[in-house]
């Protein structure tokens, strides 16, 4: 009897994972949806949608560096066995990076707005130390994201799979995705606590 | 995995973009902490942000910060990338 002991190729392995990653999501939509109204979800202000996609990028940005950060261990330690794997990381994390940012920006609107119920005009007044030393420092950290998450992409698509054999390159993305990750958790976390204290 | 065969792309370009993200985020805390010291330099931060940033006077001179950090980078990183990028700088 013939036995075939040939790896049966699969044209699309990743086809079914994904068409299980979208059932589930959607189940995930209609159960979010059918008990928290979208309206309800996202709040009453009138910057609640933007502050709902800020919320929603840095979520995902969340997620993204911290494979992120996995995949630059590999790469700096020399056991990385998927480089397309890293080109995409940082490719996303830059996205996510720039559209957090923006809608940063837009939020932050409302939280310096010149009212009394505003969430700076709160902080000021009750806790001054949450918006001096907290929000002041995570404005500014928030920015280091951007540059060293481009920086890390440019690098790992201009040197392509070159990188896996220098060492200074190599060592130069997983330092620039490494203080990524770092600034990038300082601002999340801060960001959580003070939108935690009053949200916009 | 080899690269054997192909063009050794020198590392001055690598070293550009990664020295541009230091001198931009140089700049964006130095600019922050002028700002704290003098209120007229606060001003004209501000007034930088406001010529072309949507929405800019509300945020004030954040907006201003925002573009010295971004300028500084995107400048300093193409100035670098021009002066570097046929250079082996480090190993």
């Amino acid at each position: 009897m013939n036995i075939d002991t040939s790896e049966r190729q699969q044209p699309w392995p990743q086809r079914s994972l994904l068409f299980v990653v979208i059932v589930l999501l959607a189940i995930a939509a209609v159960i979010v949806l059918a008990t928290a109204p979208f309206a309800t979800l996202i709040g009453p202000s009138a910057y609640a949608l933007s502050g709902a996609l800020h919320g929603m990028f840095a979520f995902l940005l969340m997620v993204v560096v911290t494979i992120g950060l996995y995949v630059a261990w590999s790469l700096f330690v020399g056991r990385l066995k998927a480089f397309s794997d890293l080109q995409l990381i940082t490719t996303v994390m830059a996205t996510l990076a720039f559209l957090t940012i923006v809608f940063g920006n837009w939020v932050y609107i409302a939280y310096r707005a010149n009212t009394p119920d505003s969430p700076r005009s709160y902080f000021l007044a009750k806790m001054p130390d949450v918006h001096k030393v907290f929000f002041e420092f995570k404005e500014y950290v928030a920015l280091f994201t951007l540059p060293l998450s481009v920086a890390a992409a440019y690098i790992v698509w201009r040197y392509g799979k070159q990188i896996l054999e220098r060492d200074w390159t190599r060592t130069a993305v997983a330092i620039l995705v490494a203080l990524h990750f770092f600034y990038f958790v300082m601002a999340f976390g801060l960001g959580a606590a003070v939108t935690k204290l009053k949200a916009v | 995995m080899s690269t054997e065969g192909s063009t050794k792309v020198p590392n001055g370009a690598a070293v550009a973009a990664f020295l541009a993200v230091a001198i931009g985020s140089l700049v964006l805390a130095i600019v922050a902490f002028a700002c704290d010291l003098s209120k007229p330099f606060e001003q004209v931060v501000f007034g930088i942000g406001k010529l072309w940033m949507p929405g800019a006077a509300h945020i004030g001179p954040y907006s201003g910060k925002e573009t010295l950090g971004l300028a500084a980078w995107l400048v300093s990183w193409i100035v670098l990338h021009f002066v570097l990028r046929k250079r082996q700088l480090v190993h």
